[in-house]
């Protein structure tokens, strides 16, 4: 469960949501199984795709080696029609 | 839960300060000087330096211009911004209710629509300039602004948006009427936050003074005037012209020392004088420093200018003597303390002079008034001068006569606004005498220019600054029926000579400014000219 760092709020993942698609970053050592095991077990939903990828480095010239990996990796998991996870936030009022 | 607490942090990012949130522009839209709340009501600061000193008639006029042009130049947020053409999706409701001191109140009363329109536009303007990672700038949700921007900005923004749109179009009821920099939103700002946040729609109270109407105590009555002007018995022409002549010679004179006598009237000794008050009880003996002075230059000629009696007191005193007698002052004596008072004088000679005047002929007419050549050359030059300066002063007097009468059958509810403005512009008036005269370093200037002293002086003078209003106004209002007119070449050729005065001064100078103060000295010219042909005006020496 600790693979999980926080979910992502950004443009595209809100247009994802509509394909019942959720993002978040999660550890770099996480893999995909680990992930859908946990979100299923804690959400009770059945994931049917897991896709993950690292975000490109920001082209900074900090050292004399340029840029570096991410320390982090954003999922993008999908699940099956008719499951959801509910908002983790509650709206402020 | 892990991803519970994690995602806490993605709610709290409106305190992140890595996004750019236009918050300068609410704040500094909030300090609009038209949207002043009754709470927080800031004191205008001393219009200093005065060189561009206006008169508040002109201020009046200025004022026939649609309100809303004055409102527009305010400065407004971009998100905020809203003009009088800008049509509200609903109406708003105003009523009117008239108050005491020339004030009107407008309640106004903002529709939901209104409200929910203005809200969106505000949205808008915050979705355009809110950076924040992750969407481009115009394409982030409601929600997540809300969440970045915070609710309670937002409703700010709202609030003042809604006061920017409809106070244009509350304010178009007293077009022409209102007086500049006079609006004031008397509801408090966070009263109309709660309100909008619990009604969504908005309704707060405006205060505006209006340009007050002229009241003749009788209609016409300044067409038949009786005037009874006094003029000091100083100014008469011939009398002024003998002392002048005196003057003249006396100045041509050599001082020598007295050494062989006493004084004598026609001497000029320097005293040093000092006096105490006579009392049994010599615990409670005073002294006196009104009457104090060291080194008095007292000229024996000029006696009627010091206490009655005390140049006979002091009559054969000896250089290097010192003489002590009792006077009282007499009831009639300006110090009003003084009145009544009996004190001990004890006056020392230091220095005993006489004069010794070259004889009055005509070998000393050129000194006595340049260019005259014999006596009587001078005589009429001075008396000729003497008689324009008795012109002059006559006509201030009866100026001054006409003005003080006028202000007496006038009758007029003047407004707050209208009286600190002309207080002010008299104060920086006597400010700019005083430095003028005074070198004043920026500690006193700071101390003479803070509110503090402004309001003490509109206190004081209340009565004078109320005068000086009803005149001016009581003047424009006897312009404006009498349809007196003043020519345009006039006009220019006062304009030019303004200017010219700016310009040697290397002053700085707005010519429309200039324009309009010299219409206003020209039209009360005017009046006072036409009142003096149609006023009965007798002259009384005193």
């Amino acid at each position: 469960m600790d693979g999980i760092k926080y979910v992502v709020v950004t443009e595209k993942s809100i247009r994802l949501l509509v394909k019942n698609q959720y993002t978040s970053n999660v550890e770099s050592g996480s893999t995909k199984a680990e992930i859908k095991h946990w979100v299923e077990l804690l959400f009770g939903v059945k994931v049917i795709a897991m896709n993950s990828h690292r975000l490109p480095e920001k082209g900074r010239r900090m050292r004399p080696i340029m840029g570096h990996t991410m320390h982090y990796r954003r999922m993008i998991i999908t699940l099956q029609s008719g499951y959801s996870i509910p908002p983790l936030r509650t709206k402020r009022t | 839960m892990e991803v519970c607490v994690n995602s806490t942090k993605i709610l709290n990012l409106n305190q992140n300060t890595r996004f750019f949130v236009p918050r300068n522009s609410i704040s500094h839209s909030l300090k609009n000087p038209i949207l002043q709340f009754n709470s927080n009501v800031q004191k205008r600061p001393l219009n200093y330096p005065l060189n561009q000193r206006s008169c508040f008639s002109r201020q009046i006029r200025s004022l026939q211009r649609p309100i809303s042009s004055r409102i527009k130049a305010a400065p407004a947020s971009s998100a905020t911004s809203g003009s009088e053409t800008d049509k509200l999706p609903a109406d708003i409701m105003v009523t009117e209710t008239q108050e005491p001191n020339s004030r009107v109140r407008l309640s106004v009363e903002v529709p939901a629509a209104v409200g929910e329109d203005c809200y969106k536009r505000v949205l808008k303007e915050f979705m355009k300039q809110a950076k924040i990672p992750g969407f481009r700038p115009g394409k982030i949700p409601e929600s997540i602004l809300l969440n970045y921007v915070g609710e309670e900005s937002v409703q700010k923004a709202t609030v003042e948006s809604i006061l920017k749109r409809t106070l244009p179009h509350a304010m178009s009821t007293v077009t022409g009427r209102a007086l500049r920099d006079s609006v004031r939103i008397i509801t408090k700002f966070s009263d109309m936050e709660k309100s909008y946040s619990s009604l969504s729609s908005l309704s707060y109270d405006v205060i505006v003074d209006v340009a007050p109407e002229v009241k003749w105590i009788s209609e016409n009555g300044y067409k038949s005037m009786k005037i009874v002007v006094e003029i000091d018995h100083d100014i008469e022409a011939e009398k002024a012209c003998e002392q002048e002549i005196k003057r003249r010679h006396k100045s041509l004179g050599t001082l020598k020392i007295v050494t062989d006598r006493g004084l004598q009237v026609g001497d000029l000794a320097v005293l040093d004088i000092s006096a105490t008050t006579i009392d049994q009880d010599e615990s409670k003996v005073q002294k006196v420093p009104a009457a104090e002075s060291k080194g008095f230059q007292f000229d024996t000629e000029d006696d009627d200018k010091v206490l009655p009696g005390f140049l006979d007191s002091i009559i054969g005193i000896r250089q290097g003597k010192t003489k002590s007698f009792p006077y009282v002052f007499p009831e009639t004596w300006q110090q009003e303390t003084l009145r009544g008072v009996e004190a001990q004088f004890t006056v020392e000679c230091k220095e005993l002079f006489y004069r010794d005047l070259p004889e009055l002929n005509d070998s000393i007419a050129d000194k006595l008034f340049p260019g005259c050549t014999d006596l009587n050359q001078v005589k009429e030059s001075l008396l000729q001068k003497c008689q324009e300066m008795e012109q002059a002063a006559k006509d201030q007097a009866t100026d001054t006569a006409i003005l003080d009468q006028l202000c007496k059958m006038v009758e007029i509810d003047i407004p707050q606004s209208l009286f600190e403005e002309q207080g002010r512009q008299l104060y920086g008036a006597r400010l700019l005498e005083i430095q003028a005269n005074v070198k004043l370093n920026e500690q006193q200037l700071a101390t003479l220019s803070s509110p503090k002293a402004v309001n003490e002086f509109l206190e004081n003078q209340r009565e004078n600054i109320i005068n000086l209003i009803k005149q001016n106004l009581a003047v424009g209002d006897i312009f404006k029926r009498e349809n007196l007119q003043f020519s345009t070449e006039e006009l220019v050729k006062e304009v030019q000579n303004s200017v010219a005065e700016f310009k040697r001064h290397k002053q700085e100078y707005d010519e429309e400014r200039v324009r309009e103060q010299v219409q206003d000295v020209l039209e009360g010219a005017r009046v006072l000219e036409w009142l003096k042909e149609h006023a009965d005006i007798q002259y009384v020496t005193r």
